[in-house]
C-alpha cells in the first residue's frame, strides 16, 4: 500500500492533509515497503523462538518478527526481563489521556464513565503498542490477582492511582512490595471495605472481615492455604483503624491510620504472635508473615504457571518456581526466569503438549488479532464495547478474584470473536484499519501470511481452509481459526 | 398446553451471598432484633405467614404471593465450611463435593436432552451447566453472520478440533436460530412493566426467546452479582431487592400462561451472618432463602426455620442450613419424571413441599 494510505490509517483523514504530504509520516511510521522481507517461521509446529513470541506478549506484530530477526530470540527475551523504560511511542498514543496520570482528589471531578473509557483504552493502547510486552502481561495478572471492580462505591476515582502504584509499580518487582502497595490502595480500601474496619471505643462488636478474608484467600495464602476462620478475624483486627478521605473532607482520596480506630490488643495469625502496641506497625508485621508463607510461595506460583504454562501445570514447574519465590522473598523476575527455564515451559519434549494450547481471553485475543494483522488503532475505544461483550471490561471484574485464568470460562465467545476477525479485516470497526494486501505481500504470498499469523507453517486442513481466497477472506479465517484463539 | 413441549427451568444465582434474614425477615422471632439493631429498623414490607415478612422492596412480588405461585424456602443452603464465595459457588454448581461437571448440566445429560436446550444470558456458561449437551452463550450469539464463505471455511477448521469442535457447531446453529429470532421484535404483554435495568432487559429478552420458541429451551441461567453486603447493607440490599423483585414480577406476567410450563428458581451461594457488624453490613454466613416461581409451584413459605435463639446458631453466629438446595432443586427437577440418580449423587434429596 502507498505511504499516504498507510499514515491516513493511523492518523485518521484530517493529521494525513497536513502530515502525511510532509512525508513526516514516514519518520513517525516507517515504512514497511523498505523493510528487509520477513523471514517467517518455517517449522510445521511452533519452535522455541515462537513458542516464546506467543506466550510471552500479546501477539507478534510484522515488527517484532524483524526485530527478533535482528536480534535473537535470547537477547530480546533477556530485554524483556529488564527494567521497562519510559517509551515515547506508547506516551505519544497516550496524550490526550489525562486519567491515568491524576491524583484520587482530581479524579473525583470527572464522571465515572469517562474515567472507565480513558483508563480502559490506556489499557488496550499500552497492551498494543509497548515493547515491554512481557511487563504489560503482568500488569494485567497483578491487576487480576489483585481485583477492583470500579463499579463499587467510590473506587472509579481511585482506580488509576491503584493501577499506577500498584500493579504497574511492582508487575516486575518483590511480591512484599506490591502487597504493601494493594493494603495501602485507597481503591482496595473501599472495595473490600477495608476502610469501615474499626474497633476500639464506641465501635461494639466484630470487625468487617471482608478485606481480612480475600487478602489470606485470593491475595496470599490461597483458599486451601490452612487459614481458619480465626485467623481470618485476627488478620482482620490486624488492618483495623485504616481508612481513606472521603469526600467533604481534607485530603481526599489519602490513606490514613486512625489510631482510636485501630485494635490494639495482641493477635495470632496462623501461630503467630503479633504483640500488643505495635498500632499500623500490625499491617507490616502481617504482610511480612504472609509473604514469608510457604502457602503463599505455591499459591503465587501456581497461578504464575497456570498463566504461563498450562492450566494444569506439572507440579514440577510449580515448586520450581515456588523455591524461588521463598528463596527470593518474591521476586517476580526471579520467578519468571525460573518459570521460563522449566521444562514444562521450554523443553523441546514437552513442546507438544503446552506449545500453542493456552486459551486466550478475550483481552488477549482483540491486541493479538490488531497486532497480528498490523492493524492501526486511531481510537481504542471501540475495543471497549467488544470486552463488555466477551466478559472482560478492564477494571470491571465483578468478584475480587479477578477473570478466571480457566480456558473454558472464555470458550463460549467463539461465534463473537469470527464476527470481530471479519469485520476487522472488512475494515468494518471504527477507527481500526487493516490492510490485508499489504500484510500479504509484505509476507511473501499467500503461505507466508498464514506462517507469520499462526507461527508455524499450515497444516494440510488450514491449507485447504484457505484455498482460493483472497487475501481479505484468509486473514480472516486466519484469524477466526482454532489455532489463533490459543498460544 | 402441549404435553410434548418442554419445560423450562430459569436459575437465576445472586452472586455475592444474597442476606436471605433481611429478604424475608423472620420478625415474629425475637432475637432477630436483637442480632441487627440497626439493619432491623422496624419497616416492614408485607406479612407473609405470620412468622416471616417480606422486604419492602420485594413488594413487586406481592401480587405473585397472593396468587399463591411463589414459593419461599427460608435457610436454604450447602455443607459448604469455607464461607468463601467461589468455594461455595462451585460447590453449589457441581451439586456436591468432588464432581467435575454441573448438576444442571448432568440433569440435561441424563434426561436426553439435545444441543441448543441450555442457555445462559450472560457472557459464558456456568459451572452448573457444565456437561450439558451444546450450552450457549446467549451475549456472544448476536449480530449478523460474516461472509458465507468464510463461515464455512472456520467451521470446517473447527470441526477437527477435538476441544473447540462442539462449542463451535453448537454456535452456528444456535446463531442461524437467533438471527430468525432477532428480526421478530418482542412485544411484551402489555401488564408487562420491565424496569431500565439491565437485569429487566435480560429477562424481557428471555420471555421473548421463550413465548418465541425459537429454541426449545430447557434450562436458562442468569446471573445477578452484587450481594455482597458488608456495609451498609440497608441501602444495598433494598436497591437490589427492588432490582429483582420488579423485574421478576415483569417477566411473569409478560410470559402470561406460558408461565406454567416456566418454574424460575433463584438462589446464592449462602446467606450472611445473623448478626449486623460494625459497618452496618453482615458477613458471610450459611443458611440463606431460595425462591421458587411459576409452573406447578404451590405459593407459601416452605420448610423447616431452624430458629435464631443463640444456641439454634451455628459457628460463629450463622443461621443454620435446614433445607438443602438440592432437596429444592430435586423436587423442581422431579416434577416431570423421576430425577436420574446422577445429578444429586451425594443427596438423599428428600423433596420439599412446594
Amino acid at each position: 500500500m502507498d505511504l499516504t494510505r498507510r499514515a491516513c490509517l493511523i492518523l485518521g483523514g484530517t493529521a494525513c492533509l497536513s502530515v502525511g504530504l510532509t512525508g513526516l509520516g514516514s519518520l513517525l511510521f516507517p515504512a514497511p515497503l523498505d523493510a528487509p522481507p520477513l523471514r517467517l517461521p518455517e517449522g510445521a509446529r511452533l519452535d522455541w523462538t515462537n513458542h516464546c513470541l506467543a506466550r510471552l506478549t500479546y501477539g507478534v506484530t510484522p515488527q517484532l518478527r524483524a526485530r527478533v530477526q535482528e536480534c535473537g530470540i535470547d537477547a530480546w527475551l533477556a530485554a524483556q526481563l529488564g527494567d521497562p523504560s519510559p517509551e515515547t511511542e506508547v506516551a505519544r498514543r497516550l496524550r490526550g489521556y489525562e486519567i491515568p496520570d491524576l491524583e484520587p482528589s482530581s479524579c473525583y471531578e470527572y464522571r465515572p464513565e469517562v474515567i472507565r473509557s480513558q483508563l480502559g483504552a490506556a489499557r488496550c493502547v499500552r497492551a498494543y503498542a509497548s515493547e515491554h510486552q512481557l511487563y504489560e502481561l503482568m500488569v494485567e495478572f497483578w491487576s487480576d490477582h489483585f481485583a477492583i471492580d470500579m463499579g463499587k462505591a467510590d473506587c472509579a476515582y481511585l482506580i488509576a492511582d491503584d493501577q499506577r502504584r500498584v500493579a504497574r509499580a511492582h508487575a516486575f518487582g518483590s511480591f512484599g512490595d506490591l502487597l504493601r502497595a494493594s493494603l495501602s490502595s485507597p481503591a482496595m480500601l473501599w472495595y473490600l471495605d477495608g476502610r469501615d474496619n474499626r474497633a476500639g471505643a464506641g465501635v461494639t462488636g466484630p470487625p468487617n472481615e471482608n478485606h481480612a478474608r480475600e487478602l489470606l484467600e485470593l491475595h496470599t495464602l490461597g483458599v486451601h492455604g490452612g487459614y481458619t476462620q480465626d485467623d481470618i478475624r485476627a488478620v482482620a483486627r490486624c488492618l483495623s483503624g485504616w481508612t481513606v478521605r472521603a469526600r467533604h473532607e481534607f485530603h481526599l482520596g489519602a490513606v490514613v491510620f486512625q489510631p482510636e480506630h485501630h485494635d490494639p490488643g495482641a493477635k495470632t495469625v496462623l501461630g503467630t504472635t503479633i504483640p500488643a502496641g505495635l498500632g499500623a506497625g500490625d499491617r507490616d508485621a502481617l504482610c511480612d508473615l504472609l509473604v514469608a508463607h510457604p502457602a503463599t510461595a505455591t499459591h503465587l506460583s501456581t497461578k504464575l504457571c497456570q498463566r504461563f504454562i498450562a492450566e494444569q501445570p506439572p507440579a514440577a514447574a510449580v515448586s520450581a518456581v515456588a523455591a524461588t519465590f521463598q528463596a527470593t522473598q518474591g521476586d517476580i523476575r526471579a520467578c519468571l526466569r525460573t518459570l521460563i527455564a522449566t521444562p514444562a515451559f521450554c523443553g523441546e519434549e514437552q513442546a507438544a503438549a503446552v506449545r500453542g494450547t493456552l486459551f486466550k481471553r478475550p483481552f488477549h485475543y482483540l491486541i493479538a488479532l490488531l497486532r497480528a494483522a498490523d492493524a492501526t488503532l486511531a481510537d481504542p475505544a471501540v475495543l471497549l464495547d467488544h470486552l463488555q461483550i466477551l466478559g472482560q471490561s478492564p477494571y470491571r471484574c465483578a468478584t475480587p478474584a479477578g477473570y478466571p485464568l480457566a480456558q473454558r470460562h472464555w470458550q463460549d465467545g467463539l461465534w463473537w470473536r469470527w464476527r470481530v476477525a471479519h469485520d476487522l479485516v472488512a475494515n468494518r470497526m471504527p477507527h481500526l484499519g487493516v490492510d490485508a494486501s499489504a500484510l500479504q505481500e509484505r509476507c511473501g504470498g499467500a503461505d507466508g501470511l498464514a506462517c507469520h499469523i499462526l507461527g508455524r507453517t499450515a497444516t494440510p486442513a488450514e491449507r485447504q481452509a484457505l484455498a482460493g481466497l483472497d487475501p481479505d477472506q484468509a486473514l480472516s479465517v486466519l484469524l477466526a481459526s482454532p489455532s489463533f484463539q490459543r498460544c | 398446553m402441549s404435553a410434548s413441549r418442554p419445560t423450562t427451568l430459569v436459575v437465576i444465582f445472586l452472586r455475592g451471598g444474597a442476606d436471605g434474614l433481611a429478604l424475608m425477615p423472620p420478625l415474629h422471632d425475637p432475637a432477630y432484633a436483637a442480632l441487627r439493631p440497626t439493619l432491623a429498623d422496624g419497616t416492614t414490607g408485607m406479612a407473609l405467614d405470620g412468622r416471616f415478612t417480606l422486604h419492602p422492596q420485594l413488594g413487586a412480588l406481592g401480587a405473585l404471593w397472593q396468587e399463591r405461585r411463589l414459593a419461599l424456602i427460608p435457610a436454604c443452603g450447602s455443607d459448604d465450611q469455607t464461607l468463601s464465595h467461589f468455594e461455595a459457588q462451585d460447590l453449589m454448581e457441581h451439586g456436591g463435593h468432588g464432581l467435575g461437571s454441573g448438576w444442571l448440566g448432568r440433569y440435561l445429560a441424563g434426561s436426553g436432552a439435545h444441543a441448543l436446550q441450555a442457555l445462559s444470558m450472560d457472557a459464558d456458561v456456568p459451572l452448573m451447566l457444565a456437561a450439558a449437551p451444546g450450552a450457549m452463550a446467549f451475549r456472544c450469539l448476536q449480530g449478523a453472520a460474516a461472509d458465507a464463505l468464510c463461515t464455512a471455511r472456520i467451521s470446517a477448521l473447527y470441526q477437527q478440533d477435538a476441544q473447540l469442535s462442539g462449542l463451535a457447531a453448537t454456535a452456528l446453529a444456535a446463531q442461524a436460530r437467533l438471527e430468525q429470532f432477532g428480526r421478530s421484535q418482542h412485544a411484551p404483554a402489555a401488564q408487562a412493566l420491565y424496569p431500565d435495568t439491565e437485569f429487566a432487559a435480560t429477562l424481557r429478552t428471555l420471555a421473548g426467546l421463550l413465548t418465541a420458541e425459537v429454541l426449545e429451551l430447557r434450562a436458562v441461567t442468569v446471573d445477578l452479582v452484587g450481594w455482597d453486603t458488608h456495609v451498609a447493607q440497608a441501602r444495598i440490599l433494598a436497591s437490589q431487592a427492588e432490582l429483582l423483585a420488579g423485574a421478576l414480577a415483569a417477566f411473569a406476567r409478560d410470559l402470561g400462561p406460558v408461565l406454567e410450563r416456566v418454574t424460575v428458581v433463584v438462589m446464592s451461594e449462602f446467606g450472611r451472618r445473623a448478626y449486623e457488624n460494625t459497618t452496618l453490613g453482615t458477613d458471610h454466613g450459611r443458611g440463606g432463602l431460595m425462591l421458587v416461581l411459576g409452573g406447578q409451584t404451590q405459593g407459601g413459605v416452605h420448610g423447616a426455620w431452624p430458629g435464631l435463639a443463640a444456641h439454634q446458631l451455628v459457628g460463629p453466629g450463622d443461621v443454620a442450613v435446614a433445607t438443602d438446595y438440592r432437596q429444592v432443586l430435586a423436587t423442581v427437577l422431579g416434577r416431570e419424571a423421576p430425577l436420574p440418580a446422577t445429578v444429586f449423587p451425594d443427596c438423599d434429596a428428600t423433596p420439599v413441599r412446594l
